[in-house]
């Protein structure tokens, strides 16, 4: 027997009952549908505790390392703290560190949180102007002592929160965070090091990649990782520099930038869709990680495609970036 | 007696049975109207539920469900879906289920039961 707490709840789980059927037992509405692990409609988050294996069958590897499990098949032996999903996510306060423009229309914000907030490269979080206004922004930074963030924003036409960042705010003012969210993140097991990698993304899509990235090496991804940046034209690209140190410090790293129209300003770009020459780097992607983000309709169409090509569902995370309405 | 689900490895055994079966679908210019647009992760959630239906693991389907969740589907034309469409799905998932080693004896019972539900998926 153990106890089972659910927002301001408490509940005694007898042995053999399921998470889910003692909550909507107790007039809580969760989503469900088939009680058999398949649908994951009933899916919950662990605030605290542990949750029986079974209770993460058939989740993805990054669901499983946030706590995400499901709750019909949840049977736990211990005393477990749950809730709806993204109800983790915390609200910070922080300090703008810098701005730097990195392109015409992007720039780079790095801010400093008023205490540490655990995270992986590649998620995501919440820009809080004052109460008033967010915007979701990618995190393209490793975790640091100093607890900062790092995120890249484009300036979108009559964009309120980009305008904001690019007009009015200083250094050293106060923002909002709220995170993190997202499971667009590394989470290869060992044998899976070794596999090659694909990220590809357009305009600032390559934040989170760029944070992917980082956080493989880190974590001494062995296999080949191409990472493609795709922009309209050169003058949009960002981070070249960056990017061909990491290629020569690390031989397994392949930097390809694809611009649509070049005008030779930037060495080794490549002339071209960016779908088709993801294509291209393999006849086969089964048994590739791949890591697509940006453009809704790019992302779209590379992710089919590269389906099509062999890699398996369970292995392609795509974080498209939807502009708001 | 174990199911045609347990006897090619339950759950784990899905995850490549939809990535075969989706693909099929995909690739079929016939029938990939009707995905177009469509949330890949979203369909996929949904694949290995009917997979898992029609190879007698832990999830069914009413016929009332079935034909709730069918009956507005339209492809990009406009078309609602048709028996040829039925046909051409059943034979995906027969070919799917082939690759994982399914005996062929096996796969004519999967696709008896998925028969029996063509009326409404086709809403008729």
């Amino acid at each position: 027997m153990s106890r089972l707490y659910f927002k301001d709840d408490v509940y005694i789980l007898k042995s053999g009952i399921s998470v889910l059927d003692r909550l909507l037992d107790g007039g809580h509405q969760i989503p469900h549908s088939c009680k058999a692990g398949i649908c994951h409609a009933c899916k919950l988050q662990i605030k605290s505790g542990v949750v029986p294996e079974a209770a993460q069958r058939g989740l993805k590897e990054t669901e499983k390392s946030e706590g995400y499990f499901l709750s019909c098949q949840c049977r736990p032996k211990e005393d477990l703290h749950a809730c709806l999903p993204a109800e983790v996510d915390k609200q910070y306060s922080a300090q703008v560190i810098s701005l730097n423009k990195l392109s015409d229309d992007i720039i780079q914000l790095i801010v400093k949180l008023d205490q540490p907030m655990s995270f992986h490269p590649g998620q995501f979080v919440n820009l809080w102007k004052r109460n008033q206004l967010h915007r979701s922004y990618s995190i393209a930074n490793l975790p640091s002592q100093e607890n900062l963030i790092e995120m890249h924003i484009r300036h979108m036409p009559n964009g309120k929160l980009s305008s904001w960042v690019f007009f009015e705010l200083k250094k050293g003012d106060s923002v909002g965070i709220q995170g993190p969210l997202g499971d667009c993140f590394y989470q290869i097991s060992k044998e899976d090091k070794i596999k090659p990698m694909l990220l590809a993304g357009t305009g600032t899509g390559l934040a989170p990649l760029y944070g992917i990235l980082m956080d493989a090496l880190k974590q001494n991804h062995q296999g080949k990782i191409y990472i493609y940046h795709g922009a309209l034209a050169d003058t949009q690209l960002y981070y070249v520099e960056n990017m061909k140190k990491l290629t020569k410090k690390h031989d397994n790293v392949y930097y390809i930038p694809v611009v649509l129209k070049s005008s030779g300003l930037v060495d080794g770009i490549i002339e071209g869709a960016l779908d088709e020459e993801v294509l291209k780097t393999s006849d086969s992607f089964a048994s590739w990680n791949i890591y697509l983000c940006g453009d809704v309709q790019m992302i779209k169409k590379i992710q089919k495609q590269i389906f099509l090509k062999g890699a398996s569902l369970k292995t392609i995370h795509a974080d498209a970036f939807i502009p708001y309405a | 007696m174990t199911s045609i689900y347990e006897r090619i490895g339950g759950e784990a055994a899905m995850d490549a049975a939809v990535d075969l079966f989706y693909r099929k679908v995909l690739s079929d210019d016939r029938v990939s109207g009707f995905f177009e647009g469509i949330d890949m992760q979203d369909q996929a959630t949904k694949q290995k539920a009917f997979l898992t239906m029609a190879t007698g693991g832990p999830k069914k389907y009413t016929g009332k469900e079935l034909r709730e969740g069918h009956k507005h589907v339209k492809d990009k034309d406009g078309n609602g879906i048709k028996d040829e469409h039925v046909t051409i799905i059943i034979e995906h998932a027969g070919g799917a289920l082939k690759e994982l080693g399914v005996p062929d004896g096996e796969i004519g019972e999967i696709a008896a039961l998925l028969e029996s539900v063509r009326s409404d998926v086709t809403n008729s």
